[in-house]
């Protein structure tokens, strides 16, 4: 055990090496102005500026004939005014009440799953529009992306496609609301995965460094570490590259890639584009994806500095405060879908379509 | 009813003994009785404990983090969750049939909690509003602490509070309410053992000056004649049974000689009888030579107890000039054995006896000789009630109170008692505190009591009315001092004068 975990921790670090030393020659080549990888985020106040976090609260749970799910989401808008809360308000209310899904036994693990995935979305967006239609904000910033996951995306012959593509039709009119409004939408990632603006990094900055008039060393650095690039995910990298206060260049979320999903976004396609921000000093930089169909970094400039006011309390965590208040006005505790399940078996008595599926119900 | 809150789940309820509500209006406190309507009736509660939560603050290290920033009530709706969770105990169920029962069902979380109905409070608590000692209110609540007289002082009663508490005070308010009562409501007579001359302002309140008589301790008197060998040897406990024996002969001898003798003549008869032996003769002239230098002892008694104590009216002790511990001692047990057998005599009216500084007549552990008034006391408190003889002991070192007389106080007035080994000693004599009813004892401010045992069915928590009469106020320490100083300068100068 003891030299596997030698092993293992050799690996992590010679590929933090790796990170840290790739990171200090492109920052390095960065002051040169070669090519831009960082823009410090400009400081600005918040003086009446109403931002609205959307976030959802969900669960679900399979039984033998029957699935149940509970959902709600929150819409938690901060007013502020001279740099500080003033007020805050929530959309439907500071506690709405679950809404419970039942599903039958027709949809296998998989669908069910996205099926699950969908309904929560398909709420969040709904919040979302009512939010925006009652609140007017400045910023809307949505918990994870402003897309349709992958992962989400279910077979077309699949039952679930119908609830996929009522959310695809949610997203649009999402973006057109927001465009009409001239609302900034932002999607926060909480913890992202992703690897775009690496591989960014691999194929246009590095060959342009490489050729560029740089210090030989510095090109050598960055021959014996760019395969790192292809080896991490972005906010493992920027963790080295940004420091705080400053956000990545701006890419676009499907650029000539064709990302599963795109198309239903139609017309919108391209106008979703995503930065990284480093608002404190000792967590991952945070992923921020959003809306613009002109002026993007001028877009991505605005928002990077709305969104590191709000999420810069912590040294040790950044997310946006409206969205820790949406989550924790939204979350949903396993006790309550208990309680569901309970009400509807003092209706229904001992049904088996109710029963625990029997991998959850041991014994011993 | 005024509604206070909601009921929540916890992980130990609602249960049958104790649920939480969380406060949405109303001025709730600690200590409060409230109700709940459940499916057995009206359960009623008391608010054990008070606390406020908020997510915000849960976590130690975002607190600091989000501190240093100095940001945290600007960055996010900190107040919108702050909730105040009240922590009741159960005690009972009144059911449609009126009757008060322990809860056998807990109630259901989302229950109502209300404030409770005075009249449903007053039947819990076995209030005496028509007829009952009016003592305060009952803390939190609008409701008069009236307590029964039968229930408050006939199982006696002790009122405990450390010095500056306001034992004084809260005894004068009892005094007040047993002077001021009609014939019709049912009084007593009332002995005040003085010891500070805390009571002597009674006599000259316009109200109540009437029913009042002061008696200053010097000028008590016992008539020697009157004393057998066993009274003597009651006050000299070292003396051994031939000694009491020899005694007895002297008395007998003066009784058929004399009718009325004093101690000085009991000595001299002592010395000129050549019956008793040498040993004997130093010894109990010594004692009595003791006895006699008091000053208490006489030919004829003063005063007379069988005509002074009346139904409605009080005699004070004034032992404030008395210095010798010993003499007071003599004159409690005196007075209390005389007064027992005449109220068993049915001579002397139902009568209530006061005695401040308890601890001092009647203390805990120690000899006899310096207990000398302890025996009749703990006599009144194991027999008292039986003859309407009711004692009421007062005391602010509770542990150094006999526990034989303390116990047999069903009815306790606690008030502020910080001691732990006080407090240690009242929760033993009563069964009905409980360690948190004892933590808020030594939280109380001046004028609050907790009301325990025989009196009300629940120990409760009350705030002592204000005096009527007038209260006699000592002075400020600085101003004592100033003046103090100001009668020595004048002194001194008198002094420089005559050289």
């Amino acid at each position: 055990m003891e030299k596997t975990i030698k092993t293992v921790a050799k690996r992590i670090k010679h590929l933090s090496q790796k990170r840290e030393i790739l990171s200090h020659v492109l920052k390095k080549s960065d002051k040169k102005k070669i090519t831009k990888f960082k823009v410090p985020i400009k400081k600005i106040d918040l003086d009446n500026l109403t931002i609205c976090g959307v976030d959802g609260g969900f669960l679900k749970k399979e039984y033998h004939g029957a699935g149940i799910m509970l959902r709600r989401a929150v819409g938690a808008c901060f007013r502020y005014e001279k740099n500080k809360l003033a007020n805050v308000a929530y959309i439907p209310s500071i506690k709405p009440i679950p809404e419970p899904i039942i599903v039958g036994p027709e949809f296998s693990d998989m669908e069910f799953g996205q099926l699950a995935s969908l309904k929560r979305v398909e709420k969040e967006l709904l919040v979302t529009i009512v939010t925006i239609k009652k609140k007017d904000p400045d910023v809307v910033v949505l918990d994870g992306s402003i897309v349709p996951y992958p992962s989400n995306i279910p077979d077309k012959d699949s039952d679930v496609y119908c609830t996929y593509k009522y959310v695809l039709k949610l997203f649009r009119k999402l973006y057109q609301l927001c465009t009409k409004k001239k609302i900034l939408l932002v999607g926060a990632v909480e913890d992202s995965r992703g690897c775009r603006y690496c591989k960014v990094l691999l194929k246009k900055a590095v060959p342009s460094l490489l050729k560029a008039d740089i210090p030989k060393k510095f090109k050598t650095k960055i021959k014996e570490n760019k395969d790192i690039l292809n080896n991490t995910t972005d906010t493992l990298f920027l963790y080295y590259l940004l420091d705080v206060g400053e956000r990545t260049a701006a890419i676009s979320y499907t650029s000539k890639e064709n990302i599963p999903g795109s198309k239903g976004l139609k017309k919108w396609t391209k106008a979703i584009h995503a930065i990284y921000i480093k608002a404190v000093p000792f967590d991952r930089p945070l992923r921020l994806d959003f809306l613009a169909t002109k002026n993007i970094e001028k877009t991505a400039d605005k928002i990077a500095s709305i969104i590191w006011q709000i999420s810069k309390h912590n040294r040790l965590y950044s997310y946006p405060s409206v969205l820790i208040e949406a989550d924790a006005r939204a979350k949903l505790t396993e006790s309550e879908i208990a309680h569901f399940k309970a009400a509807l078996n003092e209706k229904l008595g001992r049904n088996p379509s109710l029963f625990d599926l029997r991998r959850e119900m041991r014994p011993f | 009813m005024a509604k206070f809150g909601t009921i929540i789940t916890t992980p130990d309820g609602p249960s049958v003994s104790s649920f939480s509500f969380v406060i949405q209006s109303g001025n709730v406190k600690k200590g409060q009785f409230v109700s709940v309507k459940t499916e057995e009736g009206v359960l009623i509660g008391t608010i054990k404990n008070i606390y406020k939560t908020n997510r915000y603050f849960e976590s130690a290290g975002a607190v600091r983090e989000y501190d240093k920033a100095g940001e945290l009530y600007s960055a996010f709706p900190v107040k919108e969750w702050e909730y105040t969770i009240a922590e009741t105990k159960a005690l009972g169920v009144y059911g449609k049939d009126g009757l008060l029962n322990r809860p056998s069902f807990p109630p259901s979380p989302g229950m109502v909690v209300t404030d409770i109905d005075p009249k449903l409070l007053n039947k819990f608590l076995g209030l005496d509003q028509e007829r009952g000692l009016d003592l305060g209110t009952v803390q939190q609540q609008k409701l008069r602490a009236k307590f029964n007289l039968t229930k408050m002082l006939q199982k006696h009663m002790a009122i405990l509070a450390i010095s500056g508490a306001g034992k004084s005070y809260a005894t004068s308010v009892l005094i007040e309410e047993l002077l001021s009562r009609s014939p019709k409501q049912g009084r007593v007579a009332l002995l005040v053992i003085d010891n500070h001359g805390e009571y002597i302002g009674f006599e000259k309140d316009p109200k109540l000056k009437n029913k009042v008589q002061v008696i200053d301790g010097d000028d008590i008197k016992i008539a020697a004649n009157r004393l057998s060998e066993k009274g003597i040897a009651a006050m000299l406990p070292r003396m051994s049974a031939v000694q009491v024996r020899d005694l007895g002969k002297i008395i007998s001898y003066l009784r058929e000689e004399k009718e009325a003798y004093s101690i000085s003549d009991i000595i001299n008869a002592l010395k000129e009888d050549e019956n008793i032996s040498k040993a004997t003769k130093e010894a109990l002239v010594g004692w009595l030579s003791e006895l006699q230098s008091m000053r208490l002892f006489s030919t004829s008694e003063w005063p007379n107890i069988e005509n002074m104590m009346r139904q409605g009216h009080m005699v004070v002790i004034n032992l404030k000039k008395i210095l010798n511990l010993k003499k007071k001692q003599i004159i409690v047990n005196h007075l209390s054995r005389k007064l027992f057998n005449l109220r068993k005599q049915g001579i002397v009216p139902p009568y209530l006896e006061i005695i401040e500084e308890a601890h001092n007549f009647c203390p805990e552990g120690k000899r006899a000789e310096a207990a000398l008034s302890r025996g009749i006391i703990e006599l009144l408190a194991r027999e008292g009630r039986k003859f309407y003889a009711n004692l009421c002991l007062i005391s602010q070192r509770p542990i150094q109170l006999s526990t034989t007389a303390l116990s047999q106080c069903n009815t306790q007035m606690v008030l502020k008692v910080t001691n732990p080994y006080d407090l240690d000693h009242i929760a033993k004599s009563s069964e009905s505190i409980t360690r948190s009813t004892l933590d808020m004892i030594s939280t109380l401010k001046v004028g609050e009591a907790l009301m325990v045992g025989e009196a009300t069915n629940y120990p409760v928590f009350i705030k002592v009315r204000k005096r009527r009469t007038k209260e006699s106020h000592g002075k400020k320490l600085e101003d004592f001092a100033i003046l103090y100083e100001k009668k020595l300068g004048s002194k001194l100068a008198k002094g420089e004068d005559f050289l």
